[in-house]
């Protein structure tokens, strides 16, 4: 064998090593309310919907780094949601949160949010009372 | 009613869409003709006719690729929102300008986009290629086929087969409206997303794409060279091409950056987002195939290396058009499109590269074709050692396209993998030592010889530019305090390899410039590493909120507190600025926050007075926008961001009463803005300021000690019950607009309620930022693309 095969294959290793001791460590993990309810304070990356009726409390006169909300997962398990970060704009309208954080007790504990924000044809029913004929 | 109007409008998408259909068919009548000039080689006269005509053919082509993208752009400066893309991307009120980026900020337009540039790089080809002109543009137009099958939005048996921009909204959308009324035509269009509207989305994406589309032609050269079997001849006509390829697509990702850094959000030019990720990653690659190709062409290693890494570019380009346009990378990423239904189809595509070009690869290599050296080539030796940095930048793409994948490995394999939620430090932590070994590389590589180098002359040549950095890091090292082990190695290496570079140029190459490409590219990339390591590593957040409530464990609440609430009119200290928000200002799209920043001096006297104005680009359909400012000066940027402030319905901001109730027993409590109340004793008969009290009368007082930053002193609101009709009795503390009332008594609890109510300055949340030395990033990037623009110059004059 060559001397850079051996190169390549020891870089393959190191890469697989790398990529392997990630996964087993750091990573988070899609999962939902129940079963991260199971694992209490490991990190996990829930998926689910805003609960618009009960609303959002962010009160930014107090911390304008902390909001908190109602979520509900693909199981249909809601939770309360507590983020450490100022409320981003739009969140009323998102139709999906991806939450990374862990649970505390009952409450979700999140460091980091994404929002999933509608198509732009919902508004299209209210649109067409606008709209101009020919 | 507009008869006549009508008839136009449907005209432009009838033309449109006729041209998309020209061009599919001329595309693939080009490639079958070019194919065939290829397989026919040997017949000369034979050959040369196909050429001819498939080159006919191949220009028709182009211009029709062109026609579609003016027929869409008038479709677009017509306002004709009878047509979905119309309506989806773009509005009445939207400036010329950004019809443009109206263009191409969806799907088809982006796709069209990448056509157009495969459609000149082609015809550039036809005149330049020479021999290589049959099969390299079999390959061209055979993308230019598949792509163009994605603009084509026809439905073979229910398979609905790539997606118009010509398609009418009463076509494809089921709604209501449309049964009533088939003419029925939108009176305005939804807009551009408020984030495109930046100068550098006019710009941005036709550079990154026509990186894209030059991708393909390193890799259309490679196939190429191995399906004609001709392994040494394909080497000086790809060298300039990769070295467009690598400047263009590297100005286009840098271009997405600067965009960032101005026109979004995060506070930063890089964010590790899948869609960054899957352009820097091709870039990458192509690095590392330049880096082995010269290798092959003076010492005639590492040539099934090239192959590998010019073909896996271009998959790569391939692959982030997937992810980003199959809507795989819906909860991983904000920037990816929705799925269209096009999933299958771009698989496909990246099925008809990868099949051909694996089978040709493993059958020239199996059958030994591929030319390669029997004996190993010398540790001394600079092939080996390019060999060995180009696996580096491997590692790195791998690295980042892994995880990038995620998504699409947990759909294969049913998995949950999620990224980490701290993604851009678990990047920075890995990348960082490739960007560590990569500026090590790149300093040393150069001085060793092909073939054979005298190690102990090479050190001797190396020790200044060594002992040089070696002094200015640990200079830089304690006037940032980067007391960090990889922060103190990248400096080093970063260093040396601007030291050993410049050295290289004037004491090796004589300082003629037009032979040094290579080592200015070195220079601009370890300049620009330094730029991103000191701004990123010692970036500040001026806007610390020092007033937020500790959550207790878990919760590292003041890593996170980086919003800050400034009241109007009301100083707040930020790092060495004194930060105040003076009121806004509008415009009919916009509203101005005006924000001055007063730099102290030590003894607290003001050195430097300047306003930042931070806005909001209002859009009630897509949602409102903010917009940073950054204030620039050749040191340090300080980044502002409006993270959020309260507006009316119109736009303009709102004032703004808070009421909070609380129920308190002696010795809680009550926070409020700026101040707070403990309440220190119950009053069973307090006394009513003004007020003679009668026999039988309640007064419940509540004594409270009020806390605020200048002052404290006690409150004592009142509830007051007379003849079971109960009264409460606010405490006022005009000074702060704040009042308490008590509006319920819990004997049993001994509690009581308390009613905060506060009215609000206007106020606003925002974030400051500093990037000290950013612009030796942008420096580093200029620098970086003049080398490579030298090499490309050279290697050209070369090929003359």
């Amino acid at each position: 064998m060559k001397r850079t095969h051996i190169i390549a294959l020891v870089f393959v290793a190191v890469l697989v090593a790398t990529l392997t001791v990630m996964l087993g460590k750091g990573f988070s993990r899609y999962e939902n309310f129940e079963s991260s309810y199971a694992r209490q304070g490991k990190e996990f990356t829930v998926v689910g919907l805003l609960n618009k009726d009960k609303g959002i409390e962010y009160n930014p006169t107090k911390d304008p780094n902390r909001f908190s909300m109602y979520v509900q997962d693909d199981q249909k398990v809601e939770k309360l949601v507590v983020v450490l970060k100022a409320k981003p704009r739009d969140i009323e309208r998102s139709e999906k949160i991806v939450v990374t954080g862990k649970m505390n007790g009952d409450v979700f504990e999140a460091n980091d949010i994404l929002l999933k924000c509608p198509s732009k044809y919902k508004n299209r029913e209210k649109e067409s009372n606008g709209g101009r004929t020919i | 009613m507009n008869i006549h109007a009508i008839g136009q409008h449907v005209l432009f998408g009838k033309a449109g869409h006729f041209l998309i259909i020209l061009s599919f068919v001329t595309s693939l009548a080009a490639c079958i003709s070019y194919f065939i000039a290829t397989i026919q080689r040997d017949n000369l006269s034979k050959s040369f006719l196909w050429i001819s005509f498939a080159r006919k053919l191949y220009i028709l082509h182009a211009v029709s690729v062109f026609g579609i993208m003016v027929s869409l752009l008038l479709l677009i400066h017509g306002h004709f929102f009878e047509y979905k893309y119309v309506w989806e991307h773009t509005s009445k009120s939207l400036p010329t300008y950004y019809q443009f980026s109206a263009m191409w900020s969806g799907q088809e337009g982006s796709t069209l986009l990448w056509m157009f540039w495969h459609g000149v790089l082609g015809c550039v080809l036809i005149f330049k290629a020479k021999d290589w002109e049959s099969p390299v543009l079999t390959i061209v137009a055979l993308a230019q086929v598949l792509l163009g099958s994605m603009l084509l939005g026809i439905y073979i048996f229910n398979y609905k087969l790539g997606s118009s921009p010509f398609a009418l909204m009463r076509d494809t959308m089921d709604i209501p409206i449309f049964k009533m009324n088939p003419d029925w035509i939108p009176e305005d269009g939804t807009g551009l997303n408020p984030s495109l509207q930046n100068y550098w989305m006019v710009i941005h994406p036709p550079t990154l794409f026509l990186g894209f589309a030059s991708c393909t032609i390193p890799a259309a050269f490679a196939i190429a060279s191995l399906w004609q079997r001709k392994f040494t001849e394909w080497v000086k006509p790809v060298l300039p091409w990769s070295l467009f390829a690598l400047m263009i697509l590297g100005t286009g990702v840098l271009m997405g950056g600067a965009w960032a850094y101005e026109a979004l959000s995060f506070g930063g030019f890089w964010a590790w987002d899948p869609v960054e990720n899957a352009s820097l990653v091709p870039w990458l690659i192509l690095a590392a195939g330049i880096h082995t190709l010269m290798a092959y062409k003076h010492s005639g290693y590492s040539l099934h290396a090239t192959y590998i890494f010019f073909i896996g570019a271009f998959l790569m380009v391939m692959y982030s058009s997937f992810l980003t346009k199959s809507g795989i990378l819906g909860d991983a990423s904000v920037h990816s499109f929705t799925d269209m239904g096009m999933s299958a189809q771009l698989v496909i595509t990246i099925l008809a590269f990868l099949i051909p070009a694996v089978y040709l690869f493993a059958d020239r290599t199996f059958k030994k074709q591929i030319p390669s050296k029997t004996e190993e080539e010398k540790l001394s030796s600079r092939e080996f050692w390019l060999f060995i940095g180009s696996l580096v930048f491997i590692f790195s793409a791998v690295h980042i396209i892994v995880l990038t994948s995620f998504p699409v490995i947990n759909k294969i394999f049913h998995t949950k993998l999620a990224p980490p939620s701290d993604i851009k430090h678990h990047y920075n932590s890995v990348q960082i030592w490739m960007a560590v070994l990569v500026a090590l590389g790149s300093a040393v590589t150069q001085f060793f010889k092909y073939k054979i180098t005298d190690i102990k002359k090479m050190a001797i040549q190396l020790s200044v530019a060594f002992f040089i950095s070696a002094a200015l890091t640990i200079a830089i090292v304690i006037t940032f305090n980067l007391y960090q082990l990889d922060y103190i190695l990248l400096t080093f290496c970063a260093l040396f390899s601007i030291a050993a570079n410049a050295q290289y140029i004037f004491q090796v190459l004589k300082g003629k410039f037009k032979i040094s490409g290579g080592s200015v590219s070195h220079i601009g990339f370890a300049v620009m590493l330094l730029g991103i390591l000191i701004s990123q590593g010692k970036q500040e957040v001026l806007s610390i909120n020092q007033y937020g409530i500790d959550y207790g464990k878990g919760f590292t609440s003041k890593e996170s507190a980086e919003n800050v609430l400034l009241y109007k009119n009301e100083p707040a200290n930020m790092g060495r600025y004194r930060v105040t928000y003076l009121g806004d200002s509008f415009t009919t799209r916009n509203i101005y926050f005006n924000v001055r920043y007063e730099e102290l001096n030590k003894k607290g006297r003001i050195e430097n007075t300047f306003i930042l104005r931070p806005n909001i680009l209002l859009n009630s359909k897509m949602g409102n926008n903010p917009v940073p400012s950054t204030r620039k000066t050749v040191f340090s940027d300080l980044y502002t961001h409006i993270t959020s402030a309260p507006l009316k319905e119109d736009g303009s901001q709102a004032d703004s009463v808070v009421q909070d109730t609380y129920t308190v027993k002696i010795g809680d409590t009550i926070p409020a803005s700026r101040c707070m109340v403990v309440l220190e004793q119950i009053d069973p008969d307090a006394p009513i300021e003004g007020f003679q009290k009668q026999h039988k009368d309640i007064a419940i007082g509540g004594r409270m000690k009020f806390i605020s930053m200048d002052t404290t002193y006690y409150i004592e609101p009142v509830y007051f019950v007379r003849d079971v009709v109960a009264t409460s009795i606010p405490a006022k503390v005009e000074a702060n607009k704040v009042s308490f009332s008590i509006i319920k008594i819990l004997p049993e609890e001994n509690k009581m309620q308390i009613l905060v109510e506060q009215k609000l300055n206007k106020f606003i949340i925002m974030k400051a930022i500093s990037f000290p030395f950013i612009n030796l990033l942008w420096l580093g990037c200029l620098i970086m693309i003049s080398g490579i623009l030298l090499s490309l110059l050279k290697r050209k004059a070369d090929n003359k």
